[in-house]
């Protein structure tokens, strides 16, 4: 057994103690969506196609949240030695510019930009509106009320759509969905009148097509689609990019090194070919061009997120009273528990304690939301009309139990078992303080020690079990879980 | 008979040991990806995805369907054994499943949920096969004002998930609502109730919310009873239910799995909505409803088909539109683009073959499903028989995996411990806990269809479009008749006395 332990400790102490040339560990290419997404399998396949052009082991994780902020933040947490990759679109700018957290693009080396996937708008066919004329029309027609779907307000389809209706002229509503793929269910099921996108967006759905293309020239693919400058119109060209960056700071050696092995991956026929085959262009541009790109594509967001109003400081004004509202609510609590301690200390339930718990918390749930802007895309219901629905709802319920068991009290039994709680609560710390030795000590010890710690507690006294099942525990994790589902589990600062 | 002929083509180019052996790998990892908690069949599929590059596009296909279409039974085996869904969908599984193996009974539990999911699957299949187009046709019409009138209804089934006093079930789901709403606005992009952690921005994921609501919440429990539990500890037996049981409750089934498909048809619903309407409607037609979330051999089983049925129906939207019907979904389009095909209609025309293959496989998975079901319930039931002081920790660890490789981050899992503390107070005092996750999954899509509806027109929108009048008269019935038919039954009792 500790021999297998000293194997498992070895092979994280191997991993961090040699020292020869750039690449002498598996470099991570860390992926802000959800495995499956375009970008992930992109990046998964780039880590299959670099096994033919260097002996670098390529890894691919998924860091989802906050539209890129946590894989952004994943990335500049790390050391800038060129083992930690972010893939990178286009949209990051606009994250970047909202999101507040103090990230911009000069935090990044913009190492190699890889597909380029031109903007364009689709229509429905099987409807009236399928040229860019008709579009024009209808939406003078509508007067404001012809709609556009797309994915989240403020994002690089949303900030397209803003830069479309001032050169045409137009006004409309733009629809926000979860995803871009929910707003194509959206047209094809004729809600709306345009969806902001890319080529790809239409294979295999032969009720859309291309209204225009925002490119210097017309698509190869789809030569039958104007541009906008063929009908008039200043919208030159406007991609949707995707590729790979850098932590600032990185050795020039070791970006060379990465900018050659990407430039000999765009080159690949089976690259090419993926890319073409979602509809994209496979494109490579090196640091200096993209650098470019992204400023130039920094400042036109900024541009347009300001003219749809949405870089304003939104923070709540309320915000500052926030603490002191909580504070007297605490304090409300207090008195209304002694006040019922003292008229019927039986109706003093854990259930009652729990119901006035929630009563207050719904209560400053609603205080809380009536300090969110409502924003200019809000319409009639902003963010913070469903929250304080369900805090009025949730409030009159738990008033309701309250009562109920005010007026019941004589029925219920007084405590019955308080003798094995301690027992849960000290369970719960030993997890708890699982989670706190992990970032140091790694899965594997950590583990371990949670889990004889565990059965130790639960009374299980034959130690030869209690060995054999963490150590078959410890290999199946490492066997199932980390090579065969790849899931990086953490291997602590400690070996690091 | 056109598709006839196709399908016997599939079959036909499935025979051999090769492909047979890559379905029954398939089976096998989508049921290992099921019972590992916090490994969604999305991410199962999304993980085969770069293996089955180097096979050719058939074989890649079926490789992954095979996993989809196994993955959604292997969550209920944790579901039923140790009360932790080993994915979304499995959770219903857990309401009437781990009441069973409470019982004694894991072995009924199991061949149950193994008999529904392979019937479930395979209607959800043939559905699939002859009904795909007038299916997808109909998903197309559901608008902003249909999804919320359907989260609507879903909301309702709170009032079927009480187990005694409704109130408290109520109670259960707004919670979940309210902490549904945590995160970025969708429409303004406003961070709500956020306290300035950054890994809130997405609100609490839902996978670690329901390990902890579930597994841990359990745990707590059952150790803070423990000396209880060991007395009234029955033997565990291993035996299936028969074949006349499952005769007996045939109608339920096959409810169940015409829900479960047309619920999966519908994209953004998915699996877990249907399994939990299934429920409520299993209840509501069966002669014993009283022994609904007590250990009900119907809602084992209504939860499996349901769950099973669902796959073959995300698949219409896919096959037929190009469009995802679920997160799994999603990643085979993914998977498709990489083998050079394009989804949607132009897949019947230029690659027939494959399109047919695919269903075939499905026919066949489900076969093997059924197979190593049987065999691998002997197993479970032998984990079942772990003593809990070792078992416990164990899943302890195992919540942790789940919890972390959500987003590869620690963070999940203190939510993971935080929803195992709340989902342990809120059981120690009768509250159930299935309602906190129906707010959590319904809250979503009830906001922001709610408020698209009126970004789009006026409130007369939901009354005007008939199939959303239609679910929230539905909604409204069955809100208030489980009530009235309780508040009913207590009046009558009492005249009695």
């Amino acid at each position: 057994m500790r021999f297998i332990f000293l194997a498992i400790i070895s092979l994280f102490l191997l991993k961090g103690n040699t020292f020869a040339g750039y690449p002498e560990k598996p470099i991570t290419i860390v992926v802000h969506s959800k495995p499956g997404s375009g970008i992930d399998i992109a990046s998964r396949l780039i880590s299959n196609i670099a096994k033919k052009y260097s002996d670098a082991t390529i890894i691919v994780e998924n860091k989802p949240g906050g539209s890129g902020t946590v894989a952004m933040r994943t990335v500049l947490g790390m050391r800038a030695d060129g083992y930690t990759i972010l893939a990178v679109t286009k949209s990051f700018i606009s994250t970047m510019l909202l999101a507040n957290t103090g990230i911009g693009i000069n935090n990044f080396d913009w190492l190699a930009l890889m597909i380029s996937d031109p903007e364009c708008l689709i229509v429905n066919n099987t409807t009236k509106i399928r040229t860019l004329e008709d579009i024009i029309k209808d939406a003078k027609q509508k007067n404001g009320e012809q709609k556009w779907l797309g994915p989240l307000v403020g994002g690089l389809d949303n900030l397209f759509a803003e830069e479309v209706w001032e050169k045409l002229n137009i006004k409309a509503h733009w629809i926000p969905y979860e995803s871009g793929s929910d707003a194509i269910v959206a047209l094809m099921g004729k809600q709306g009148a345009v969806y902001v996108g890319n080529p790809g967006d239409i294979s295999g759905r032969p009720t859309l097509s291309i209204a225009v293309v925002a490119a210097e020239k017309r698509l190869e693919k789809f030569p039958d689609v104007p541009t906008f400058v063929e009908k008039g119109y200043d919208i030159k060209s406007e991609v949707l990019w995707r590729g790979f960056a850098l932590k600032k700071g990185t050795p020039p050696k070791i970006k060379k090194y990465l900018t050659d092995l990407f430039a000999k991956i765009a080159k690949d026929s089976i690259w090419i070919n993926f890319v073409n085959n979602s509809s994209a262009v496979p494109v490579f541009y090196d640091e200096e061009a993209f650098s470019k790109i992204v400023a130039k594509d920094q400042e036109k967001a900024r541009y347009y997120l300001q003219k749809a109003g949405l870089l304003k400081p939104r923070k709540a004004e309320k915000d500052k009273y926030a603490k002191k509202f909580l504070v007297v609510l605490f304090f409300l609590f207090l008195i209304s528990f002694l006040v019922l301690r003292k008229v019927k200390p039986a109706a003093l339930s854990q259930d009652t304690v729990i119901a006035m718990v929630l009563f207050f918390l719904s209560v400053y749930v609603f205080y809380l939301s009536a300090g969110f802007p409502s924003g200019k895309l809000a319409g009639s219901v902003g963010p913070a009309t469903i929250p304080q629905l369900w805090a009025v709802i949730l409030a009159l319920f738990t008033l309701w139990l309250i009562v109920k068991n005010f007026i019941n009290a004589e029925a219920k039994n007084s405590n019955q078992e308080k003798n094995k709680v301690w027992k849960a609560t000290a369970l719960i710390i030993l997890m708890a303080a699982y989670l706190v030795i992990m970032p140091f000590l790694g899965y594997y010890i950590s583990t371990a020690v949670f889990l004889i710690a565990g059965m130790l507690m639960l009374n299980y006294k034959n130690y030869l079990v209690i060995s054999l099942t963490v150590l078959g525990f410890l290999i199946s994790s490492y066997y199932v879980i980390q090579l065969v589902l790849q899931v990086p589990l953490p291997a602590g600062r400690l070996f690091n | 008979m056109d598709i006839f002929t196709h399908l016997l083509q599939g079959i036909d180019l499935l025979l051999g040991w090769q492909p047979l052996l890559i379905v029954i790998s398939g089976v096998l990892m989508g049921i290992l990806v099921g019972v590992l908690p916090g490994l969604s069949p999305a991410m199962g599929v999304a993980l085969l995805v770069p293996f089955s590059y180097g096979l050719p596009p058939l074989y890649a296909l079926i490789l992954l369907v095979a996993l989809y279409s196994a993955a959604n039974y292997g969550g209920t085996i944790t579901a039923i054994a140790i009360n932790t869904p080993g994915t979304p969908s499995a959770i219903v599984s857990t309401f009437d499943g781990y009441p069973m193996t409470k019982k004694g009974e894991p072995g009924r539990a199991l061949g149950a949920s193994v008999i529904a999911s392979t019937f479930g699957g395979l209607f959800g299949t043939i559905v699939l096969i002859f009904f795909s187009v007038p299916l997808a046709k109909a998903a197309l019409s559901f608008g902003p004002a249909e999804y919320f009138a359907l989260a609507v209804f879903g909301l309702t089934i709170t009032s079927s998930l009480a187990t005694g006093n409704w109130v408290k079930a109520f109670i259960a789901t707004l919670i979940g609502l309210l902490l549904n709403t945590v995160g970025m606005d969708p429409f303004t992009g406003y961070l709500r109730f956020t306290f300035g952690v950054p890994e809130l921005a997405d609100g609490f994921n839902f996978i670690p919310a329901l390990i902890g609501l579930f597994a841990l919440g359990e745990i707590f429990l059952q150790i803070e009873k423990e000396e209880k539990v060991q007395k009234g500890l029955k033997k565990i037996s291993g035996r299936m239910p028969k074949f006349s049981e499952m005769w007996k409750i045939k109608r339920t089934i096959l409810q169940s799995s015409v829900l479960g498909t047309l619920i999966g048809v519908v994209p953004g619903a998915g699996a877990t909505i249907a399994a939990f309407i299934a429920y409520n409607e299993a209840k509501r037609i069966s002669k014993h409803p009283e022994e609904f979330g007590k250990g009900s051999l119907e809602g084992v089983a209504a939860s499996g088909s349901a769950t099973s049925g669902s796959v073959g129906g995300a698949l219409v939207p896919l096959l037929t539109l190009g469009i995802p019907g679920s997160a799994a979904t999603a990643v085979l389009i993914g998977a498709l683009v990489l083998h050079g095909l394009t989804p949607g209609p132009e897949l019947f025309k230029g690659n027939a073959p494959i399109v047919y293959g695919i269903f075939a496989s499905m026919l066949i998975a489900y076969l093997v499903m059924f197979f190593f079901g049987f065999l691998g319930n002997q197993l479970w039931i032998k984990i079942i028989k772990v003593p809990k002081s070792i078992l416990n920790p164990v899943i302890l660890a195992i919540a942790f995996i789940g919890s972390y490789s959500v987003g590869n981050s620690l963070f999940d899992v203190w939510v993971c411990l935080a929803f195992g503390i709340l989902g342990w107070l809120l059981r120690r005092n009768n509250f159930p806990t299935a309602p906190v996750i129906l707010g959590l999954i319904l809250g979503f899509l009830a906001e922001t269809n709610f408020r698209r509806a009126l970004l789009m027109s006026d409130a007369t929108i939901f009354f005007t479009r008939p199939v959303s009048l239609i679910l929230l008269i539905l909604s409204f019935l069955s809100l208030f008749y489980p009530i009235m038919k309780s508040k009913f039954k207590t009046i009558n009792k009492t005249e009695e006395e």
